[in-house]
């Protein structure tokens, strides 16, 4: 299990690297994280509208109602400008985060 | 047929109420219910299942809004402000807040309701703390579940079997040996009343045992000095308990001091016990005085053998082993060691009963001491229904109260409460109060237990702190109470309709019916409670007056010792020759609770076994002086006896089945002699079994007693003073005491059927009062919401009389009706509880049940009198303009 904390931490990142590859509705971004993640991630769908809001809230990302191929008014959200700049901010933080772990994991060699 | 569409609308319109789910979220939501559902369609799921799951998914709208705040907040873990702690209900605050309005607005209501609730809690938590002390008999002893008494079975009078925990001197030892289950035993001798004299101080001791030197190592026994291991490793050594000790000794140390038993054995103190009534818990052996068996055996001419049985054993069991199944074992010890078989008076089986069993639920064996834990359950019983009768008396006041809150709990409604809230703030109420209540009820508390304690007998450490259990009761009794006395008033409370409230039509029908059937129920309690209550007192005073067989009043009781038995007839000669003396005789004990026994065999008849009997042993003058009528025969006469007599009742008679049972031989115990006389039947023993069988012999030294019939009830006081100068002149050594044979009667037997009927008529009275409270809110409610009923009714013509009766007759019919179903139902157990425990009983009778459906009915007619009056006499012009 990831910790909440985690979960949490790591919404945002992944939200908008998901939508880094196109526009996409809330149902199937709960999907691709499952897959995505080999069923570790596992939202509530309570949580992920909430941060979808708060996202668009915050300026990252847009969102549009849509007639889908089924016939369904779906509301699929897509990536702002300002969303690809903070992903890529993210993603250099993310991978510090991880730099600085597989140093400290690496099997063999001093950290300094 | 499940209808998807239909199950999604219900759906949405569920999350309507919640603020934070703006516009199109809800679509949004519905778009991803729906692309689940689809998914599990596709999957090979059924609609409804798939409906269900999706749903139970997504949670509901208070799990959104938390998700939100979560997601709008930065603290990471915050709680949303609107939400209440895990560990408070929501609007915990408010609902105190109320509460604590309530009751302040209706300040005589509230009084009225803690009142008999703190009544209620503190007489159930008295008698739940009785209880337990009681049912927690001798556990301060370590292992106390493997510690077991030593009964022996004997063939009995009747052909069936006596059981006896006493046993020879030497079977404890012989256990031990032989037995490897049993891993180690104790035994003691009682010997009754023993002088024990400290310089010139003298007194009659009566709770002396003596001990095995391992008694105090194998029991509990909390000491307060001394070293327990060396105790008793003088053969001359005394263990005392703290209040003997400062009897003797004041407050000085007691280790290491002289005291002189029976004029005859120097002793010295080595250790001091605490008093009985401080132990942790209850103890079934009690003593005032430890006196070593070495030292004692000279004293009371006690030998090492195996025909005498006067010892109490007690035995531990090694870990791990059922003594039930020692049977076998016991049965071969039986026949090794008392090889004559059946026909001797040797018992028949040896078994085991644990302790916290023997001392309250074996009255088949006779043994040290007994207690009846009955009373004890009957007194929680009380307790508990009286509990519930409080809890009933809130129902009725809360609900009688409830049109003053209809409009609260419409505008809580209207803005939003649901019932489920609603029914959380009442039972927070009831709760809230019923705590209230526990203040007054320590100090009622205090009052019950010191005014009872002292009736009772027993004196114990009663504090509700001393015992977790009581400490949890004083949690959840008031929680239990609140919720219980709660749970009716929130439902119906809850249930007002805004609308109809608003408009001022309070909902009246139904809610009065379970009023109604609240009333009568609790008039039936109390019904039942006062013929109970009646039926004590009576029962009390039918044993009091009831013919025994012999006339105890004006009776004095003087204790002997041996010294004096040489000087007996010297005394009894000068107490004689006092004016105000009528007779005098002696008896080796008093008539209460006297039950000696010895075995009785016809002298004609070898093969038969023989009974048990009454066997008592009495001095020449003794049936005359206790007004025994002789039936036949003549009472033993100093003119006649040569050899040994005996003089039978008319029981033990009829029991030989003699024609002539006057100068036929017979032998008691190893005394063999005639029959002189036969007497009416009697009762020496406990008042509660039948009259048995029975034989008096002459006792010559072995007297305890000198018994005095005063001329006057007056002259007793002058008399006693008398006797004591007489006595001083002849036996100056050994202290003077008396005791009226009424007093003594009362003491061993009276006391408890006193005690419970004036606990239980105590109860019946307070519980009247409390009904009569909640008739007189059902009354002041009722007639409030007839009013204008009663205006119209005056309009058209009634009377203020007319009006009284029908409204009187509105109420008093329930109580009518209560005493119906109750008195049928008192009679019954009172009668039942009667036979039960008494033999020598009173009868139930009618005038018993009328008194008590008077006084229901006068404390009814009171209750409601003041009431139907005020509505009686209204103007109706007055009411009609105020509706």
């Amino acid at each position: 299990m990831v910790s909440k904390a985690l979960v949490a931490a790591s919404a945002k990142p992944i939200i908008l690297s998901l939508l880094l590859s196109g526009e996409n509705y809330g149902y199937r971004i709960l999907q691709r994280v499952k897959v995505v993640s080999g069923g570790v991630l596992e939202w509530s769908e309570a949580m992920l509208y909430p941060v979808l809001h708060r996202l668009e809230a915050d300026g990252f990302i847009r969102s549009q109602w849509k007639l889908s191929e089924e016939g369904r008014m779906r509301r699929y959200y897509f990536l702002t400008k300002a969303g690809a700049c903070e992903l890529e901010q993210e993603k250099a933080r993310w991978l510090s985060v991880h730099d600085a772990l597989m140093k400290l994991w690496a099997p063999v060699g001093n950290v300094d | 047929m499940f209808d998807l569409e239909a199950a999604i609308r219900g759906w949405k319109r569920g999350l309507t109420n919640s603020p934070v789910l703006e516009d199109g979220y809800r679509e949004e939501l519905e778009a991803h219910l729906r692309d689940k559902i689809a998914d599990l369609v596709g999957q090979g799921i059924k609609p409804e299942d798939a409906f269900r799951e999706a749903v139970a998914a997504m949670g509901g709208s208070e799990k959104i809004d938390s998700e939100f705040f979560k997601a709008h907040t930065t603290k990471r873990h915050g709680r949303p402000s609107w939400q209440p702690p895990w560990f408070m209900p929501a609007l915990f605050w408010s609902y105190l807040k109320t509460a604590w309005r309530t009751i302040r607005r209706q300040r005589s209501y509230a009084l009225v309701t803690i009142a008999g609730l703190s009544i209620g809690i503190s007489l159930f938590l008295f008698f739940f703390r009785l209880y337990d002390w009681a049912r927690s008999v001798d556990t301060f002893h370590h292992d106390v579940d493997r510690i077991h008494c030593v009964v022996q079975r004997f063939a009995s009078a009747n052909g069936g079997e006596d059981h006896l925990a006493f046993v020879p001197t030497l079977l404890p030892s012989a256990l031990k040996d032989e037995i490897p289950e049993v891993e180690d035993t104790t035994h003691f001798y009682q010997p009754g009343r023993i002088i024990v004299a400290s310089g010139e101080h003298s007194f009659f001791e009566n709770h002396v045992l003596c001990v095995d030197p391992n008694f105090l190592s194998f029991f509990d026994f909390p000491l307060l000095a001394g070293d327990r291991k060396a105790l008793f490793d003088k053969p001359n050594s005394v263990v005392l308990i703290r209040s003997l000790a400062e009897k003797y000794f004041g407050r000085e140390q007691p280790l290491g001091k002289s005291l002189t038993l029976n004029n005859q054995l120097d002793v010295v103190v080595s250790g001091v016990v605490m008093d009985w009534s401080e132990l942790p818990s209850a103890s079934s052996i009690t003593f005032s005085m430890l006196v070593s068996l070495e030292a004692a055996k000279g004293l009371f001419h006690l030998a090492d053998n195996w025909t005498v049985h006067n010892q109490t054993a007690f035995i531990r069991t090694a870990e791990n082993s059922d003594p039930a199944a020692l049977s076998e074992k016991l049965d071969t010890f039986v026949k090794k060691h008392y090889p004559g078989g059946a026909e001797t008076r040797s018992p028949r089986k040896i078994y085991f009963m644990p302790i916290r069993q023997i001392y309250y639920f074996a009255p088949q064996v006779r043994k040290y001491d007994s207690s009846n834990f009955m009373g004890y359950s009957i007194f929680l019983g009380m307790g508990t229904l009286f509990l519930f009768l409080v809890c009933m008396n809130y129902i009725n006041l809360a609900t009688a109260r409830a049109i003053d809150r209809a409009r609260e709990i419409s505008l809580r409604k209207i803005v939003g409460a649901n019932r489920k809230q609603l029914i959380r703030q009442f039972l927070c109420e009831s709760v809230l109060i019923s705590f209230f209540a526990l203040p007054p009820s320590f100090l009622a508390y205090k009052l019950i237990s010191t005014a009872l304690i002292a009736r009772l007998g027993v004196s114990w450490d009663c504090s509700l702190w001393s015992r977790t259990s009581s400490v949890l009761a004083l949690g959840l009794v008031p929680l239990i109470t609140g919720l219980l006395s709660g749970i009716y008033p929130a439902f119906v409370l809850s249930s007002f309709r805004p609308i109809q409230v608003l408009k001022s039509q309070a909902a009246k029908k139904s809610r009065r019916r379970i009023q109604k059937i609240m009333v009568i129920s609790q008039f039936a309690f109390c019904s039942i409670f006062t013929v109970l209550g009646f039926v004590w007192l009576k029962q009390t005073r039918y044993i009091y007056r009831a013919d025994l067989g012999y006339d105890r009043t004006d009776v004095l009781a003087i204790p002997l010792s041996e010294e004096t038995n040489s000087k007996l007839v010297l005394l009894q000669e000068r107490f004689k020759n006092n004016a105000d003396v009528v007779a005098v005789s002696a008896s080796n004990w008093l008539p209460g609770r006297w039950r000696t026994r010895m075995n009785v065999t016809p002298a004609s008849q070898i093969e038969n076994l023989g009974w048990t009997m009454y066997a008592y042993g009495v001095d020449y003058g003794f049936f005359d002086l206790l007004r025994m009528n002789i039936r036949r025969g003549r009472s033993f006469s100093r003119t006649f006896e040569k050899t040994d007599s005996f003089v039978v009742n008319a029981a033990a008679a009829s029991l030989f089945g003699w024609q002539e049972p006057v100068g036929k031989s017979i032998n008691v115990g190893d005394k063999n002699g005639r029959i002189i006389g036969i007497v009416d039947d009697f009762q020496f023993d406990n008042v509660h079994y039948p009259m048995g069988p029975a034989v008096f012999y002459q006792e010559k030294d072995n007297l305890s007693f000198i018994l005095v019939r005063a001329l006057l009830p007056e002259s007793q006081g002058r008399l006693i003073e008398a006797l004591r100068k007489s006595w001083s002149a002849i036996v100056p050594d050994i202290p003077f005491e008396y005791i009226s044979l009424n007093d003594h009667f009362e003491e061993v037997y009276f006391s408890e059927t006193k005690l419970a009927s004036e606990v239980i008529s105590g109860i019946g009275a307070v519980a009247i009062f409390l009904s009569c409270l909640g008739l007189l809110a059902l009354a002041s409610y009722s007639i409030r919401t007839r009013m204008k009923e009663i205006s119209i009714r005056k309009v058209l013509g009634a009377s203020s009389s007319g009006i009284f009766g029908m409204l009187g007759w509105d109420f008093l019919k329930y109580v009518l009706l209560s005493d119906f179903i109750a008195l049928p139902i008192a009679y019954f157990v009172s009668r039942q509880i009667l036979k039960s425990s008494y033999t020598v009983r009173t009868s139930v009778d009618a005038g018993i049940l009328l008194l008590t459906a008077f006084l229901t009915f006068l404390a009814a007619v009171t209750a409601v009198a003041v009431q139907v009056q005020k509505a009686a006499v209204v103007n109706p012009a007055d009411s009609l303009r105020h509706e």
